[in-house]
């Protein structure tokens, strides 16, 4: 499985360089303008990755090539979707870090934004400011953003192969976006200065899940494959 | 089935099926130390053995054992750890470079020997930093043989791996392949259109014709065994039919393909070469 990181990571720096600077520069836009939106773009360009590496892996054969070295198809898919993970993490952990940063650097102006949200946490109120549970959501919207992409599209992919499979990612990329306007709307109906977190934990959970179902549906999947 | 170690590979009883082709009941032994070539033309199922053999590709039916361990089971890692494998695209990501693939695969191979895999970036002369995409065809199967023999590994299994390389690379790799299989523990796979380079290397030869082993021989005795007759065409009526595997016939003469053994010894009866011997039974329709 090392080897296999190894081998992603380095494509990775070597053949994505555009996603990685895209990526970089709206994580700059959240260092600049704080929680919102934005957040979510990097989640989502990058939640792409694995796919867009299994594509290539396919084009250069290097799935065939693994088989015959100590990987296992197992192993193979586990890769992607352990990568689809660690990807979820750096981002979500950057963009946290830009959105600290940003409330450091606007520390004075942080009243604006002071009004505080009042949860039920098994019984218990937890009062948050209004800003940090925009940035919670914004972290949450990031965490669902980045693993939806990879948990519907990579069944496809393994089953299809990547020609066909790619095929779905723009019906992917659009439920996506659906998904967070409906959440944008949502707050409009909802009560002013509130952050409705359980409903972004609630996605988020539903994003983990699909994500371990996507994990199990493909190593079913695999294993009746050839390569 | 041998499981013993003895056999580098055994093979028996291999079937996939596809649509409009099947490997058909293929059974393979290549005994420690020797070097097998697989020979067949292009579409005979020489890549699907050997991806079947390998688990690349699933198999219908039949055991496979590689250095003796059952490639499947509990301990098919212990034997993957000891074979290296070239396909016919060698199968490297297009944006690594010779110094990235020691990096990924001292992650895969517990005996990864970095030191080995640079010595022979060096003596094949290949480029450390260039990508793999910007290779010839004949520097990247250099740099699959290269990453397969960088790991104690004691058989390789090669497909293909001299098609579409010149004269001079050809020779090169040939060169390898018989230095590695002196070590009288290494054995060697090879799958090849192009006969003349399985002649110069193997010991033992397979024909596949068909999704089918037609034989499988050791190459001396299989050299032995048939000829080239030249005679007339009054000359050639004397030759048993039973004997001769193809035959040519001209203004000048009969040129036909013969089993020495049934045909006797004869004035006119030259070498024959693989080539002549696989391509003679494959149109006699693969019945020897």
């Amino acid at each position: 499985m090392k080897g296999l990181l190894k081998k992603d990571f380095l494509v990775l720096f070597r053949a994505y360089k555009l996603y990685m600077i895209v990526a970089v520069l709206l994580v700059v836009q959240t260092f600049l303008s704080g929680w919102g939106w934005q957040v979510i773009f990097p989640a989502l360009i990058c939640g792409m990755l694995p796919v867009s590496l299994y594509s290539l892996d396919e084009r250069d054969k290097w799935n065939t090539y693994a088989l015959t070295t100590t990987y296992t198809r197992r192993g193979l898919l586990s890769e992607k979707y352990l990568l689809g993970v660690i990807i979820m993490l750096v981002i979500t952990a950057v963009s946290a870090l830009a959105m600290s940063v940003y409330a450091l650097r606007v520390s004075a102006d942080i009243q604006v934004d002071a009004a505080l949200c009042t949860y039920d946490v098994f019984g218990h109120n937890v009062v948050i400011p209004y800003a940090a549970a925009r940035a919670i959501e914004s972290l949450l919207h990031s965490v669902s953003m980045a693993l939806i992409p990879t948990a519907v599209s990579l069944p496809f992919m393994f089953l299809f192969g990547a020609e066909k499979g790619r095929l779905i990612a723009p019906v992917v990329l659009g439920f996506s976006a659906t998904l967070l306007v409906s959440f944008e709307l949502s707050r409009i109906g909802g009560a002013e200065g509130f952050v409705d977190l359980g409903a972004a934990l609630g996605l988020a959970g539903i994003a983990a899940a699909l994500y371990a179902v996507s994990w199990l549906v493909s190593v079913l999947i695999v294993q009746k494959r050839d390569f | 089935m041998n499981t013993n170690g003895e056999y580098a590979i055994s093979v028996h009883g291999l079937c996939k099926k596809y649509r409009g082709f099947a490997l058909d009941n293929v059974d393979i032994e290549l005994p420690r130390g020797l070097v097998l070539g697989l020979v067949g033309e292009n579409g005979a199922g020489k890549s699907t053995t050997i991806k079947s053999m390998l688990g690349v590709v699933n198999r219908d039916a039949g055991d496979v054992s590689l250095l003796g361990h059952d490639i499947d089971g509990a301990d098919g890692k212990a034997a993957r750890e000891r074979i290296g494998v070239v396909l016919d695209e060698v199968g490297i990501p297009a944006p690594l470079t010779a110094n990235d693939v020691g990096a990924v695969m001292a992650s895969t191979y517990t005996n990864w020997d970095s030191a080995k895999y640079f010595s022979l970036l060096d003596r094949l002369s290949l480029p450390r930093k260039k990508p793999f995409s910007k290779f010839s065809r004949g520097m990247k199967m250099k740099l699959g043989i290269a990453a397969a023999m960088s790991h104690g590994a004691e058989l390789l299994i090669l497909d293909e791996a001299t098609s579409g390389l010149d004269p001079v690379v050809r020779d090169e790799v040939l060169e390898m392949l018989r230095d590695f299989a002196r070590d009288e523990r290494c054995s060697v796979l090879i799958s090849s259109h192009i006969v003349s380079d399985l002649e110069k290397l193997c010991d033992l030869i397979a024909f596949m014709h068909c999704g089918r082993i037609l034989l499988q021989s050791d190459k001396d005795s299989l050299l032995d065994r048939y000829g080239i007759l030249h005679t007339s065409a009054a000359g050639f009526a004397s030759v048993p039919p039973e004997s001769v595997l193809s035959i040519r016939e001209s203004d000048y003469g009969v040129e036909a393909v013969v089993d020495k053994t049934i045909a006797g010894s004869r004035l006119g009866v030259g070498a024959a070469s693989l080539e002549d011997i696989f391509i003679a039974m494959i149109k006699k329709g693969g019945s020897k």
